[in-house]
């Protein structure tokens, strides 16, 4: 068995991985917008903020926020203005609106430079059942876990997928889209060996548009270990646009939608 | 073009006056003494004349000189030399046989006349690599690979360890033109690249052309690596096998009628599946490789001979079940020879080529199929017309189908529906025709023109875009973005979608002063039909390759070499000096981020660029003597360019030239090996590459899709990424080294072994295959991370021949 496994990590992705001190010089600084909408089912969605931050080096710690912007957005005929919860650089509303399909535009002005983004409120199905079951991989029990959800057969839809459990301290995201699928019952799923009996593990789905859905899918690609199959690193530019300074374009994204969400205890 | 062409046939008239003199052609095979195996670029030479010819792939020579009496010389690297009178007074037919040098001649210094031809041909940026040398490289694990030894050449490099394919002279992994027994392979390497999918014990030749690639050719822009298998011993039945860590082969070869035909199989096959089924708790799960070469040929008679030559390749990977993936070349060729006179030889092909990649993912119950397959068509004719002009012709079709995709559920409870992207289908029809002429005993050249064209074919549905344009730029966010359709349009499938086509001439000149150096230059053009769309960083087993047609245009190579050889301490060393300038016209590249899997609309992830490369590769090599090897160096640069073509749009890097992923500086690699006694030889390789191109964060920001902003472990890094390529890896470089023992034979049995130990990457260097950014999944911050590959790894292998 010893040989086994020599021989598996010398043939079979037979990398090894070390930390390097590699120094990196800083790009000029940005906005990052951070608006996220989200419509959880069964609530009136009135609750709702943004976060502004700035860009920084790759190694610092802190992350600097971006304080004292004025923040709004106007759809579905109404202007909600956000306010800053002190200064901590997070904008929130008790008043947003929110209607599905509807267009929705942010508007935001910070040190004096106007920020702009137009996205639509996209729609989701519910989640209809989980199921539990387990997979084998190399003699190693893990627990996988189905979030099963229809897919509406006569739209092209795309998908937020998003995991907290209890027993992983970051949350696993992945976007898909129903090119495959249509129509379909489908699932979200997890495979975990931590997965023990009375953890917890909760599943949000959000409908996402494919502008969206293109976007995460890049930055989702640059948060995880490329290796030599990974697509080469890229900006991810999202659909932020500088009114003021159109060679400055913020970072971020301006995204609204609907969300299911289940959790459910390991048996 | 006309011009060229009204030069080509004044030339060809010039020459008619010499016919008018009384001259006679010899001609024959030549082949191995004990396995009369044919052997290829033997040289027979007049040394009085200073002239001569070398076989051509299957053996053959024929040299047409005036009436008389000749002392002949036969050679050929490491066999021994045969000198013969020649009375030269008729057509004479006469085949020879060559044995392999003897040790001890070796160490007395016989001066040949070989060099004497290879100064005298305008053929430059070629290189035969001899397979026996080959074996006797130090390499990962002990297994043999034909593809890292050619990495060792001038100008050849790869994206590192694990990587597929090579690079050839700042080519791309897609523009290389891979030739087994003339079948093109669509992929060289098993195990996503850790080993090359070549059996060396089945491989009689191997030629790479960096330049200067005859108007046979054609197809890849930069490189065509043409390998011939053996043919199979003539004489007797033999068992030729090696056991090795990873993998273990047996080849049978043997005559079907003695000294008429014979045939060859050979098989290899990785064993780590044994390992895995054998223990309870991994027994659901399989990975190996294997080969399987055949060749079979017959000599009709004198004039016509024929063979038919097969490859089977898979890789297989079965995790638990739940991950399958099986991948590989299938090719199958028929050939036959035939003599229509002394003076011409001819050879037509029908061959097969199916690259297959299968993936089963059980978890989400879905099947995945593509590939491509070919049907190609070859008939070529050498024509020896005197000793000084030969001329090669001949015409080729290649019927393309290619499968970009095919999607079905794999079981009964399964969210996936069936599905077929568009096949395609397209015609690659060529001509061409090439001359060989020596103008004196100091100046030889060789000119040529290829014709190709390129017919996109129907039986698909097409989609049409706003504006003509699938990918449009933002100029909101600066992003480029998928084009808006407009819906589609059906081509039947006898009906042409796009038509392309091309001259591509071919010009190779060569100047000798005397018989110790020469002075070479070449032009060649070459039209690239399909390209690999590929956007990872080594190209994977399911990049699938997609012709040119609406909007993918035909790549276009033009490359211009010089070169100065050198032949120094008769024949005992040599140099050789080669500098080129290479540009590619339509070289595709990537918007950002681009997700090439089951993509129906190719054309929107893609934008048109350019390429061009430019270097200078230096070779010494020591022929001759216990301690041989060769020292390359090749300093070179890459470069693409991806314009903005629409207002406001800005292209890759503002439309700047930017490093290709194959970019290499520097590139030396030193290659010895010493005999030390009959019993013992050693190898060492030394290896140095500037890293790769790639791209640093130069920043990060933080986003958290939850809109939980507070929660700091929904909080997700992303590193900010500069410009495309602007930085490189940490330099790449190891030391390997090999001992091969040979044990004296007990008894005066047949049975030969020997034992090759090995260490790859002796003094354990880290080399980085590629660096991450990442956010540490404990301490949540950000961090570089380095992927090495293979640190020491020590091997041993066994082989014999019985």
């Amino acid at each position: 068995m010893k040989y086994l496994s020599l021989f598996l990590a010398i043939v079979l992705f037979s990398s090894c991985e070390d930390v390097v001190d590699l120094p990196l010089t800083e790009g000029p600084k940005k906005l990052v917008i951070d608006a996220n909408i989200l419509w959880q089912k069964g609530t009136d969605g009135k609750e709702q903020s943004i976060r502004l931050t700035e860009t920084t080096g790759f190694y610092d710690n802190a992350i600097p926020i971006a304080t004292g912007a004025t923040v709004k957005i106007t759809g579905n005929n109404q202007e909600t203005i956000f306010t800053e919860d002190g200064n901590t650089g997070i904008y929130k509303t008790t008043h947003f609106n929110p209607k599905l399909n509807e267009e929705y535009t942010l508007n935001i002005v910070y040190n004096s430079e106007t920020y702009s983004a137009t996205e639509h409120l996209k729609s989701v199905t519910s989640i209809t059942h989980v199921e539990q079951s387990s997979e084998n991989f190399f003699g190693n029990e893990s627990t996988r876990v189905d979030f099963y959800y229809t897919d509406p057969e006569n739209e092209t839809n795309y998908y937020l997928e998003e995991f907290s459990s209890s027993v992983n301290y970051l949350n696993s995201y992945r976007v898909t889209r129903d090119e495959f699928i249509n129509g379909n019952e489908n699932s979200g799923f997890e495979i975990d060996e931590d997965l023990k009996t009375g953890e917890t593990i909760t599943f949000r789905l959000h409908g996402i548009s494919k502008e969206y859905h293109d976007y995460l899918a890049l930055l989702l690609a640059q948060t995880e270990n490329g290796g030599p199959f990974g697509t080469p690193p890229a900006a991810v530019l999202g659909n932020c646009s500088n009114l003021t300074n159109p060679d400055e374009n913020p970072l971020g994204y301006f995204k609204l939608s609907e969300v299911s969400t289940e959790t459910y205890t390991i048996q | 073009m006309k011009p060229l062409v009204l030069a080509i046939l004044a030339l060809l008239f010039s020459l008619h006056s010499l016919s008018a003199q009384e001259n006679f052609t010899l001609s024959g095979r030549v082949s191995e003494e004990t396995t009369q195996e044919t052997l290829i670029g033997v040289n027979i030479i007049v040394p009085e004349l200073l002239k001569g010819t070398t076989t051509n792939g299957y053996g053959f020579y024929s040299l047409t000189l005036p009436k008389g009496v000749y002392e002949l010389e036969i050679s050929y690297l490491g066999f021994e030399t045969i000198r013969q009178k020649i009375d030269l007074n008729k057509n004479i037919k006469r085949d020879f046989r060559l044995t392999e040098e003897s040790e001890q001649i070796e160490e007395v210094i016989v001066k040949s006349n070989s060099t004497i031809l290879s100064l005298k041909k305008p053929e430059m940026s070629v290189h035969k690599v001899n397979v026996n040398t080959i074996k006797e490289m130090p390499v990962v694990l002990g297994e043999v690979d034909l593809i890292k030894s050619i990495q060792l050449l001038p100008g050849v490099t790869s994206a590192g360890e694990g990587a597929s394919g090579f690079n050839v002279r700042g080519g791309a992994e897609d523009q290389n033109l891979i030739l087994l027994d003339e079948a093109t392979l669509y992929s060289s390497s098993h195990f996503f690249g850790f080993f090359s999918i070549f059996n060396a014990d089945a491989i009689k030749n191997i030629k790479l052309y960096k330049g200067g690639i005859p108007a046979q050719y054609g197809g890849r822009a930069s490189s065509v690596l043409d390998i011939h298998q053996k043919d199979g011993n003539k004489t007797e039945h033999q068992l030729t096998g090696g056991i090795g860590l990873i993998s273990s082969r047996l080849m049978a070869e043997g005559p079907i009628q003695k000294t008429k035909s014979s045939y060859l199989l050979a098989g290899r096959s990785s064993y780590a599946h044994l390992f895995l089924k054998a223990n309870p708790d991994t027994k659901d799960n399989d990975l190996r490789f294997y080969d399987l070469n055949t060749k079979l040929n017959f000599d009709i008679d004198d004039r016509n001979k024929l063979y038919f030559s097969g490859y089977f390749g898979r890789d297989s990977f079965n995790i638990g079940g739940l991950f399958i993936n099986a991948y590989g070349n299938a090719t199958f060729n028929a050939r036959w020879n035939h003599l229509f006179s002394d003076q011409l030889f001819s050879n037509l092909s029908v061959i097969y080529t199916n690259y297959h990649y299968f993936l089963n993912l059980d978890f989400i119950g879905m099947d995945w199929e593509s590939g491509i397959r070919n049907l190609h068509f070859k008939y070529d004719f050498k024509h020896y017309y005197a000793e000084n002009l030969k001329l090669n012709y001949g015409v080729n079709l290649i019927h393309y189908h290619f499968n970009p995709g095919e999607i079905s559920p794999s079981k009964e409870k399964s969210a996936v529906n069936k599905d077929k992207l568009e096949q395609k289908y397209a015609f690659e029809p060529a001509f061409y025709l090439e001359a060989e002429q020596s103008i004196n005993d100091k100046i030889a050249i060789n000119y040529g023109i290829r014709s190709s064209f390129f017919f996109r074919m129907g039986g698909q549905e097409l989609y049409n875009y706003e504006n003509n344009q699938p990918v449009v730029f933002n100029p909101q966010t600066g992003n480029y973005e998928e084009g808006k359709t407009t819906g589609t349009t059906y081509y039947s499938s006898n009906k042409v979608i796009k038509k392309f086509g091309g001259l591509e001439p071919r010009v190779a000149i060569s100047f000798k002063p005397n018989n110790n150096h020469a002075f070479k230059a070449n032009y060649n053009r070459i039209y690239q039909y399909i390209h690999l769309i590929s956007n990872t960083v080594s190209a994977a087993p399911l990049d699938v390759w997609a012709p040119s047609g609406t909007f993918i245009k035909p790549q276009i190579a033009d490359q211009i070499a010089f070169g100065y050889y050198r032949n120094l301490k008769e024949e005992m060393y040599s140099i050789e000096t080669e500098a080129f300038y290479k540009t590619v016209q339509n070289r595709i590249d990537y918007r950002a981020g681009a997700d090439l899997i089951a993509e129906e609309q190719i054309e929107t992830i893609i934008l048109p660029g350019k390429s061009r490369a430019y270097g200078l590769e230096l070779s010494l090599k020591k022929n001759r003597g216990n301690f041989k090897g060769w020292i390359s160096y090749t300093l070179s640069k890459t470069e693409q360019q991806v314009k903005g073509t629409t207002p406001g749009a800005t292209g890759i890097n503002n439309g700047e030239w930017y490093n290709a992923p194959y970019d290499k500086t520097h590139d030396l690699s030193i290659t010895t090996s010493y005999k030390h006694s009959e019993k013992w030889r050693y190898g060492a390789n030394f290896i140095y590459q500037t890293g790769r191109p790639t791209t640093y964060p130069t920043g990060q920001f933080t986003t958290n899709l939850g809109g939980n902003y507070n929660v700091e472990n929904e909080n997700i890094t992303v590193p900010i990424y500069g410009n495309r390529n602007a930085y490189n890896l940490p330099a790449y470089h190891h030391l390997d080294i090999a001992a091969t023992y040979t044990p004296a034979p007990k008894t005066a049995k047949k049975w030969k072994g020997e034992w090759v130990f090995s260490i790859y990457n002796v003094y354990n260097r880290k080399n980085a295959a590629s660096i991450n950014f990442r956010q540490n999944e404990e301490t949540g911050t950000n961090e570089a991370v380095r992927t090495s590959i293979f640190g020491m790894v020590p091997s041993i292998t066994y082989n014999f021949k019985f």
